[in-house]
């Protein structure tokens, strides 16, 4: 189910309803009832991959649990190298397999011996990236002895399927997602209405700015071979405001449903376009993934210790990693590898933990330098997307090459060109939107603030009527869903 | 705890109040658009009928837009009285065939945008319920037209028609159009545009005595001529139109994984019926522009499949054939189209082997 569609409209109001007047009495009803909820909501898309989501649950469960009585190192390894096992080899299996094969069947045939197979017809199954990482974050907090197995299955089930974040995050973890279970949620106000506010503002950046923006991204981007310099940059930045309206635009329709339930989920993107240097930018561009890959993957490798090369070597680990995590593309490995290389001169200059707080804190407008370092910052990551969005790695290169060609000098031109400013206006206005609020969790949020109540209001009717006016409602799927 | 309750109840109340009043606003909003504003004139029967009226009273009627296709057909055919020498069935693809390019004779167009075999077997039962039914018929076959899941639903305007064909009973899943189109995101987008034409009175259409408009033109044969900016466009926008038209998945053939065997018999027991009724019947097969073929050949080969079943089943029925959707087969080039599916009128006659003379079009089909 899309969050972008009239079913979930539909849904939405009705568990909403069951959950504070139904089972509003028992923590265990209400816990159920988001377990029933949340498969309904996944079985939606292709119930028969909820067998798999069910068999990691059951997994993760008995592993941990037994987890809690084992003293013996080793068997602790042996039952944390199982669940490692089943859930990274159902990612393998689902995600990579096809990929691995194709590049063999490549290695092979370079070396002069070409072998025949043929790739599997499989489904990705939608958030299989998302629900495995959450789960493995239990099982190793818990063999880490971090956080106290639980007794309690349906809160387990309702932790590893909850279906705000279910299918593409925040990836959420079970030290701040689980003990949320176990509490019976009361209804409050001021959260409620928060929630519907960041809701809101997640529709508008997927419906208005990202579906719009895609279609002038596909359009250039499948055509790229036909148009000028110019008109690839424009591209390019179509494509980087349609991943960040889509991703973010989802987490933040996700953390505000969650918020209606009782529920506090991570923030996951923290303004990353107004990021002064890159290292800035990964610590607000997916939060609940970077941090996870620094807690479980930097850390265990030695993270920072041990010298310059093992830092170097770390870095370069995670940013690979978290770009093969997007896609079996090798595409998306130089995405990462890039942005490892953005990433070095800070690290090694020590420079990457310098610009750690809210850019221009308290002014209208970042000083000359900040607006340098912004531009940078953002035009580097520009460059990035180009390869995460390119078919192929010769594509991505070709792009690259035309757009620094003498066909850059030149007046954009293709088809949409209508589109194209109606979309340039509005994300104007979101940008603005977006460096008001920036110091909150969401742009929107200090709106609670406006006591007038015509002016609040008028303003949040003004940002349905753009939805409704200017939004793209072809039930367009979200980006983060094929990871 | 008693007043925590009470609280936590005052709170929720207030929540859910606000939130329905908002909610009733909104959807207040979003149905009049889309009930006055009415892009497609689903809400307002009227529409269509005027058009009808304009074109029994001789005349073409000009700037029209967003109406029910469907609809327009069935108020057209109530008002004919005699039977047709010659019956255009078709899609969009086929709509500019006119009467010009069949010297003496009484031709109609009941060609509709996204026609699907139910479109054809409505039509044809309207024509027989009449008692008016014609000497020849040309169908206009689109690759879709095979293709279970073509999305067109937009039959079911005549649904009625198509159950009498075979005096069958509606299906229960043929969905409620209205309903959906007064709660629809796209549809408010549509008649929000809509709107100040009709509130400024400019939205009825005009009777004219020209073919070619500043704006589509529905001539008296039930044609189309189209808009002044659609008949001009450029060769640059033409195969611009025809990239975006492949860009993503090719209008209603996206999902064509087999030619139904369910469809195909509703087209034979038409076939046959035309047949049976002393009806002499073509088929037409309008060409893709080139870069669309292309996408075809390589994506949906499916689409060939098709063809070639047509025209083994038109061989087999004696069936003549005009056209084909390989635009190369048929010599045509991308000067032949005005987007990625829509041949100009001068491939429409060199496909129906018409030729001008001192600017009469003289058939050499023989029709």
């Amino acid at each position: 189910m899309l969050f972008n569609s009239i079913d979930f409209a539909i849904f939405l109001p009705i568990v909403f309803l069951l959950y504070w007047f139904v089972a509003n009495k028992n923590l265990k009803l209400q816990n159920f009832l988001i377990v029933v909820a949340s498969y309904v909501f996944y079985g939606w898309w292709d119930w028969r991959f909820l067998s798999l989501i069910l068999f990691s649950t059951l997994v993760d469960y008995t592993i941990g649990r037994k987890l809690l009585n084992e003293e013996n190192q080793t068997k602790r390894k042996i039952l944390l190298w199982t669940s490692l096992f089943v859930n990274l080899g159902f990612l393998a299996f689902f995600k990579y397999y096809n990929f691995f094969l194709d590049n063999f069947v490549e290695a092979f045939s370079f070396f002069g011996h070409p072998i025949n197979t043929q790739g599997l017809n499989i489904i990705l199954p939608v958030g299989i990236s998302f629900y495995t990482f959450q789960t493995l974050s239990y099982t190793i907090d818990v063999y880490r002895k971090k956080l106290e197995p639980t007794k309690d299955f349906i809160a387990f089930t309702a932790f590893v399927s909850f279906f705000p974040q279910l299918v593409a995050g925040p990836i959420e973890r079970a030290t701040n997602l689980l003990p949320q279970f176990y509490k019976k949620r009361t209804f409050e106000y001021n959260k409620a209405v928060d929630g519907l506010r960041q809701i809101l503002w997640g529709l508008f950046k997927k419906i208005v700015i990202a579906d719009n923006a895609a279609q002038l991204a596909n359009e250039i981007f499948n055509n790229s071979a036909d148009y000028s310099g110019s008109t690839l940059v424009l591209g390019a930045l179509f494509f980087t405001f349609q991943i960040y309206g889509d991703f973010s635009g989802y987490s933040d329709i996700a953390i505000g449903t969650s918020r209606l339930f009782g529920f506090n989920l991570m923030q996951n993107f923290n303004f990353p376009y107004f990021s002064r240097d890159i290292a800035e930018f990964w610590r607000r561009w997916h939060i609940s993934l970077s941090t996870w890959f620094r807690d479980y993957l930097y850390i265990p490798l030695g993270g920072s210790r041990g010298g310059t090369w093992m830092k170097v070597r770390n870095t370069f680990i995670i940013f690979a990693v978290s770009g093969f995590w997007h896609g079996a593309n090798w595409t998306f490995i130089v995405w990462g590898v890039l942005n490892a290389l953005y990433f070095m001169p800070l690290l090694l200059l020590g420079k990457n933990r310098i610009n750690t707080d809210t850019v221009a804190e308290g002014k209208y407008l970042p000083s000359i330098r900040e607006f340098f370092q912004m531009g940078i910052t953002f035009g580097l990551t520009v460059l990035g997307w180009v390869f995460f969005r390119a078919d192929s790695i010769g594509h991505a290169l070709s792009y690259l090459s035309t757009i620094f060609s003498k066909s850059l000098i030149s007046i954009p031109h293709f088809p949409q060109m209508r589109l194209a400013l109606t979309t340039i206006i509005l994300i104007g206005f979101f940008i603005i939107v977006e460096w008001i609020g920036r110091n909150k969790q969401f742009a929107i949020q200090d709106l609670s603030t406006i006591k007038n109540n015509y002016l609040r209001y008028g303003f949040y009717l003004c940002i349905i009527i753009m939805i409704m006016s200017l939004g793209n409602f072809n039930e367009n799927s979200f980006i983060y869903f094929q990871f | 705890m008693k007043i925590h309750l009470s609280i936590s109840n005052f709170n929720m109340k207030k929540f859910i109040i606000k939130t329905t009043v908002f909610a009733i606003v909104i959807l207040t909003l979003l149905m009049s658009v889309n009930y006055w504003g009415d892009a497609a004139k689903i809400f307002h029967s009227g529409y269509e009928r005027n058009i009808a009226n304009i074109i029994y009273t001789g005349k073409n009627a000009t700037n029209i837009s967003n109406y029910d296709e469907r609809i327009l057909q069935k108020e057209l055919i109530n008002k004919i009285k005699s039977n047709p020498d010659i019956l255009i069935l078709g899609s969009s693809r086929t709509m500019l065939i006119n009467s010009s390019y069949f010297e003496n004779k009484k031709v109609i167009n009941n060609s509709v945008s996204g026609a699907s075999i139910e479109d054809f077997i409505a039509i044809y039962q309207m024509y027989k319920t009449k008692n008016i039914l014609p000497k020849k018929i040309i169908l206009g076959i689109d690759p879709w037209l095979f293709n279970k899941n073509n999305g067109q639903t937009r039959w079911s305007s005549l649904k009625k028609e198509y159950y009498n064909f075979s005096n069958k009973r509606p299906d229960k899943d043929v969905g409620n159009n209205k309903t959906q189109q007064l709660f629809s995101f796209s549809y408010f987008q549509s008649s929000l545009r809509s709107l100040p034409a009709i509130i400024l009175g400019k939205s009825n259409p005009i009777p004219s005595s020209e073919i070619y408009n500043e704006t589509n033109t529905k001539i008296i044969d039930g044609s189309l001529a189209y808009s002044e900016k659609y008949r001009n466009v450029s060769i640059e926008n033409v195969d611009n139109g025809a990239k975006r038209y492949i860009a993503g998945g090719i209008y209603s053939i996206e999902n064509f994984d087999q030619i139904s065997p369910k469809i195909f018999n509703e087209f034979d027991d038409l076939c046959k019926e035309i047949q049976a009724n002393g009806i002499e019947l073509s088929f037409f097969l309008a060409p893709y522009h080139p870069i669309v073929y292309a996408k075809i050949k390589e994506d949906y080969k499916i689409v060939l499949k098709g063809e070639n079943k047509i025209i083994k089943y038109a061989n087999q029925n004696n069936i003549r054939i005009f056209g084909s959707f390989n635009p190369v087969k048929i010599e045509i080039d991308n000067f032949g189209f005005y987007d990625g599916m829509h041949s100009k009128e001068k491939t429409i006659q060199k496909i129906l082997k018409v030729r001008t003379h001192n600017n009469v079009y003289k058939s050499l089909g023989n029709w």
